[in-house]
């Protein structure tokens, strides 16, 4: 592991890797302050960028954006009352209440900092569980990860707050999954006639429509400025090192937030939203003279912001080991790393460890530069938020086609991109999740490789799919997840009634 | 008709489009052979089943015997009404024409006629602003993707694409 390790900090500080560094962290603030477009657009617009790059390089690029995204969205959450992604929702409660009394820099100081520590700490806990995680995942045969990624995607569809939906999002996936010439059964499947679709959807086009081309035509349907407060011009952000130090002096609230971020991470689906939220609702149950939370404590705003970023090293876990992406942009980083010949999977662990190093320090170097870039800059940065939409979405739009484009130089790849990002639009306007659908998306051909494996090792009876302990457990445990909102609806109404 | 019963007719037929979907891709997965089909079957079934359950949700709220199931999202505010129902078909409108654009004159061309005539007509700007952030925009884009990427553009099947 020590090996490891060197060999990826050694690459990472190279010029030109140190450059992609930087790219990704500037695109990652940038992005992650603009309320409405966040990590998931930034990674699928940057994508094209990394196909003449060594694989590493991507890495590096993508862990840039990451690890910088969750900071940036906090600065517009604080000034502007506008969270830059959803996780800063949360930031937002007590966050603007201390600007409106003339406190930003103590709230943005906090929050860069709690953000960056937490990330840290969420890294740290990634080293110490990636040999355990490797130990584990060789117990897992076909059945049981063909299990797993039942659970990850039930998981995720029950987190995304409409279950039938969700589920429809996740057969659309799957289906899209199966396009294209089958290997094994030497068939080209559901290709409409359409030659250009023998080899499959790529995910790059397809992620550059549902997260890039859908943001710009709902950002098209709403209109004017992004954001409408005019806060970012008349406040002062004075006093960001006394937010530093209330970190420190706040060290429960800090650890609370970061260990649940990780742990909340973990679980596929559930994702940063909920981390912040259950950390601030911890900070505000747990802590003494908590009568200010609400309308302006600073433990309101560690505590969100070092769950946000700290959900991130959770999420790595079951997305490398696995190949489960837990959100929205590990799914992308998933088809980051798959474009660019990385398995994701028990194979990854073993065999490109100085990758996920590289990674690790990817994060944690963005994590650090851009909690420095806020503390010095995010008055400026809160203007970004400002820019008029329609400036934005032609060239959004065109950098997106472009990039679509550029992953095999066919205008098919175009199409597929504007053919997504009207169903996108779509899903966005009737509440049915993306997320779901780009990780059936993703998992459709793990997820048939293993239900086939497995039905040739139980000789077409499906009923041994039972007879493994682990499969068993997480059977039992995806029919929980599904019966949870189930009976949590059927226990409203009738208090309700 | 007003925009809420608007966005549940079009929630009833978006779930019957999806049971339309989820019907062929079962239907189409019986015509594979046993290794190609087998796991699409699956996938058919409870895709069929979950559409049409969609379906009966979306029928009855529409008809006002359910009360639960959103049509539409609300979020973020829209312009309300008929002015909202322009904008998304507008949306769609101008996707498709940059679309077209492309595949006849390709990006060089397509590009900086997309954005004035965006600029202009969407967003009100002057024609010399339009213009000339136009020309700014595809000369980034065109420095970067071909220049610093060496990525060859489109170019169109007037031009010979």
């Amino acid at each position: 592991m020590p090996d490891s390790l060197f060999v990826a900090a050694d690459y990472l500080s190279q010029g030109a890797n140190l450059g992609y560094l930087v790219l990704g962290v500037a695109v990652g603030i940038v992005f992650g302050s603009i309320p409405g477009l966040g990590g998931a657009t930034a990674i699928a617009l940057l994508l094209p960028l990394t196909f003449g790059m060594e694989p590493d390089q991507a890495v590096i690029l993508m862990g840039g954006i990451m690890g910088a995204v969750s900071i940036g969205g906090s600065v517009s959450a604080i000034l502007l009352n506008t969270p830059g992604t959803a996780p800063n929702a949360a930031t937002c409660i007590d966050g603007y209440p201390l600007t409106r009394q003339g406190k930003a820099g103590l709230a943005i100081g906090a929050a860069a900092t709690a953000s960056s520590i937490g990330g840290i700490i969420s890294l740290g806990i990634l080293v110490a569980v990636l040999p355990v995680a490797r130990t584990i995942v060789l117990w897992f045969g076909p059945p049981a990860f063909f299990m797993l990624a039942v659970l990850g995607l039930t998981s995720l569809t029950v987190a995304s707050g409409n279950l039938l939906r969700g589920l429809i999002a996740a057969c659309i996936g799957l289906f899209f999954g199966f396009v294209g010439y089958d290997d094994i059964g030497g068939t080209a499947r559901y290709t409409i006639g359409i030659d250009f679709l023998w080899d499959g959807i790529s995910i790059v086009p397809l992620l550059i429509g549902l997260f890039a081309i859908a943001e710009m035509m709902n950002l098209y349907r709403t209109g004017g400025p992004i954001s409408a407060s005019d806060d970012g011009d008349t406040v002062k952000v004075v006093g960001t090192m006394d937010g530093v130090r209330s970190v420190f002096a706040n060290l429960r609230t800090l650890i609370s937030g970061s260990a649940i971020g990780t742990v909340i991470g973990l679980v596929p689906g559930v994702g940063g939203t909920v981390a912040s939220f259950l950390s601030y609702s911890f900070a505000a149950q747990t802590s003494k003279n908590n009568e200010n939370f609400g309308s302006g404590d600073i433990r309101g705003v560690i505590a969100p912001e070092a769950a946000n970023n700290a959900k991130d090293g959770g999420a790595l876990i079951p997305t490398l080991a696995f190949g489960i992406p837990g959100s929205a942009e590990m799914a992308i980083f998933l088809g980051v790393l798959i474009l660019h010949g990385i398995d994701p999977g028990p194979m990854l662990l073993i065999e490109r460890e100085s990758t996920i190093f590289m990674l690790i320090l990817a994060l944690l170097v963005a994590t650090l530069i851009s909690g420095g870039v806020i503390l010095t800059s995010a008055r400026h940065l809160a203007r970004i938020a400002h820019i008029d939409s329609m400036l934005l979405i032609p060239c959004v739009i065109t950098v997106s086609f472009v990039g679509a484009y550029a992953l095999h130089g066919s205008i098919g790849d175009v199409f597929i991109a504007a053919f997504f990002g009207m169903l996108g639009f779509v899903m966005i306007r009737f509440d049915y999740p993306r997320i779901t659908l780009v990780i059936a998306f993703v998992l459709s051909g793990l997820m048939e490789r293993n239900f086939i494996q497995s039905m040739i090792m139980f000789e077409g009876d499906w009923r041994r799919f039972f007879g493994d302990t682990t499969t068993l457990v997480l059977f039992l445990l995806t029919l929980c997840a599904l019966l949870i909102p189930i009976v949590n609806r059927v226990r409203t109404r009738r208090s309700t009634r | 008709m007003n925009g809420g019963s608007t966005s549940k007719v079009a929630a009833v037929v978006i779930a019957i489009v999806l049971s339309a979907l989820a019907v062929f891709m079962l239907v189409t997965a019986y015509t594979y052979s046993r290794s190609s089909g087998i796991f699409p079957i699956f996938v058919g079934w409870i895709f069929v089943a979950l559409a049409l359950l969609e379906s009966v949700v979306q029928l009855r709220t529409l008809i006002g015997r359910g009360a639960t199931a959103p049509a539409a999202s609300e979020e973020p505010a829209a312009p309300g009404g008929e002015a909202a129902s322009l904008r998304e078909i507008g949306g769609f409108l101008w996707l498709g024409l940059f679309l077209t654009l492309i595949y006849f004159a390709g990006f060089v061309i397509a590009t900086p006629i997309f954005i004035v005539a965006f600029l202009r007509l969407s967003a009100g700007r002057s024609f010399v602003h339009s213009v000339s952030f136009a020309l700014a925009a595809a000369a980034v884009v065109y420095v970067v993707f071909v220049f610093l990427l060496d990525y060859q553009l489109y170019r169109g099947t007037l031009l010979g694409a």
